[in-house]
């Protein structure tokens, strides 16, 4: 049964946005890839839900129809860029479409709330495995700055944190 | 084996962003390669996503800026929180009383049951029992009793009819299409349900009725009122302000789109020249389509005015229709 979110008042319309922004954005960003532009899809799909307040019976979940908007003004940016892409930026914004088009049929960790569970998770990694996943995604560094801290080859780097993010994705499908 | 860990390599590196040009065709020659590598890299990509310690703005000051483009301080009105909660007790009620449903179904098995079948390319009119007038479009079919003895007068329907009912304040009149029921007491109104369409729209013209869920308690459906449109997709009900010429101008020998998807624009062109559409690149699928037809053209004059405003191009062979994408 999907989760009916109760928003009575401005107060709670604040909480719901500030208790989801995070994760709508970081959504946003599958499409994306860019936090600023999330940032705005996800401001514009919360206006859309403020104009929509008298037209629209929500009867599923409000959050799903976020994720619906994000994902469908997603789209619309991608199509945009489409538009203007020079060449060298085209396959980005093919991969990005390919992306788009695999989440119409496929829910992403994010809309399934799995966030919590992903971060618990790290914990049973094998040891190594935290070092550079908590640089690579935690600290947002490039493989090539990893292997200069840990003075390995930038091969090595890669190679390990393809192991350890498949382990971790092993470990939350089979959660 | 080396050719495997090359393309970890280049996965870590695209979404790294330091991979060159030649790595990312690479990467995306791979993903295309097959559904399993496609649905490997985007679940991959969804971790990676996911663990990401983004730079995710600031919520509050996002919020600072997002708080004056929402006008009305009032922000949620009581009843659509009402609503959403009726509308949730109703989407039970229909799973939980399915299976009652089947069982009255086979008790009024009793009343003779007329089918009516409009083929495709044409369109037909039933006046029912009760003096209600139903205008059916094509490639629809309706099913209503050979005489009205229940409390209620119950039809039937797939595809698409416009129902002028006739006014009878002690048997509502109801009717089904798909997973909804549309209640009324004597009104003008369109339901849109072909089986193969997402979706079940229902416009009303003159008076009021009233939907809920299939089997669904209806004093508490959702009511409409004159100029709005139900639009009913995974389950999920909508409210809009309706295009009444956009919706009922089939009842009127011709035919309007707006917007309309080009899978919804074949479906209704082949019902409509009863003829085999096919389109060949899944691109064209996604496109949409906005114009107006007075069905006296044939369906050749149609496809080259959709022509004008679409990159498409089309062929016919053996009594079916291509469609491609014309890529310059």
């Amino acid at each position: 049964m999907p989760q009916i979110v109760n928003i009575k008042s401005a107060k709670e319309f604040e909480q719901f946005f500030k208790t989801h922004f995070d994760d709508m954005v970081r959504y946003a960003m599958k499409f994306v890839y860019r936090s600023d532009v999330a940032s705005d899809i996800v401001q514009e799909a919360f206006v859309k839900l403020w104009e929509m307040r008298n037209k629209l019976l929500v009867t599923v979940s409000i959050k799903a129809y976020l994720y619906k908007t994000i994902y469908n003004l997603s789209l619309n940016h991608i199509e945009q860029l489409k538009v203007h892409s020079q060449h060298h930026n085209s396959i980005y914004t093919e991969l990005m479409e390919l992306e788009a088009d695999y989440y119409k049929e496929e829910k992403s960790l994010l809309q399934q709330e799995k966030i919590e569970l992903l971060r618990q998770m790290l914990k049973e990694l094998p040891k190594g495995c935290y070092e550079v996943i908590d640089m690579s995604r935690f600290q947002g560094l490039k493989t090539k700055e990893i292997a200069n801290k840990l003075d390995v080859p930038v091969r090595t780097v890669e190679t390990r944190i393809y192991r350890c993010i498949s382990k971790l994705k092993e470990l939350v499908g089979r959660a | 084996m080396k050719e495997l860990k090359d393309i970890e390599a280049m996965i870590i590196r695209s979404l790294d962003k330091t991979a060159t040009e030649e790595e990312l065709s690479k990467v995306k020659e791979w993903i295309n390669h097959s559904l399993e590598n496609k649905q490997l890299y985007f679940e991959f990509k969804d971790v990676w996503d996911a663990t990401a310690e983004a730079d995710i703005p600031s919520n509050k000051e996002v919020w600072q800026n997002l708080k004056p483009q929402l006008t009305n301080r009032k922000i949620f009105p009581g009843w659509a929180f009402k609503a959403v909660k009726i509308a949730a007790v109703a989407i039970l009620v229909a799973f939980t009383t399915y299976s009652i449903f089947d069982y009255s179904e086979t008790k009024q098995d009793e009343l003779t049951y007329v089918t009516v079948n409009v083929p495709n390319g044409s369109q037909s009119a039933v006046t029912l029992a009760d003096g209600t007038l139903v205008k059916l479009n094509a490639g629809s079919e309706l099913i209503y009793p050979s005489i009205f003895n229940q409390d209620e007068r119950t039809v039937t329907l797939k595809g698409e009819g416009y129902f002028t009912v006739h006014h009878n304040k002690e048997h509502p009149f109801i009717v089904t299409a798909g997973d909804i029921e549309v209640r009324v007491l004597g009104t003008e109104f369109n339901v849109m349900a072909y089986p193969e369409a997402d979706r079940i729209e229902t416009t009303l013209i003159e008076g009021s009725v009233s939907l809920n869920t299939k089997g669904g308690d209806f004093t508490k459906g959702i009511i409409l009122k004159p100029g709005q449109k139900a639009v009913y997709s995974n389950g999920q009900m909508n409210i809009n302000e309706a295009d009444i010429e956009l919706a009922t101008n089939w009842t009127k020998k011709g035919f309007n789109f707006k917007n309309t998807s080009f899978k919804d624009l074949v479906i209704r062109l082949e019902r409509w020249y009863n003829v085999d559409i096919i389109i060949l690149s899944e691109e064209v699928k996604d496109f949409s389509f906005t114009g107006k037809f007075r069905n006296n053209e044939t369906i050749w004059q149609v496809l080259d005015v959709i022509k004008m405003t679409t990159p498409i191009d089309y062929k016919s062979d053996d009594d079916k229709i291509y469609i491609t994408l014309i890529t310059d």
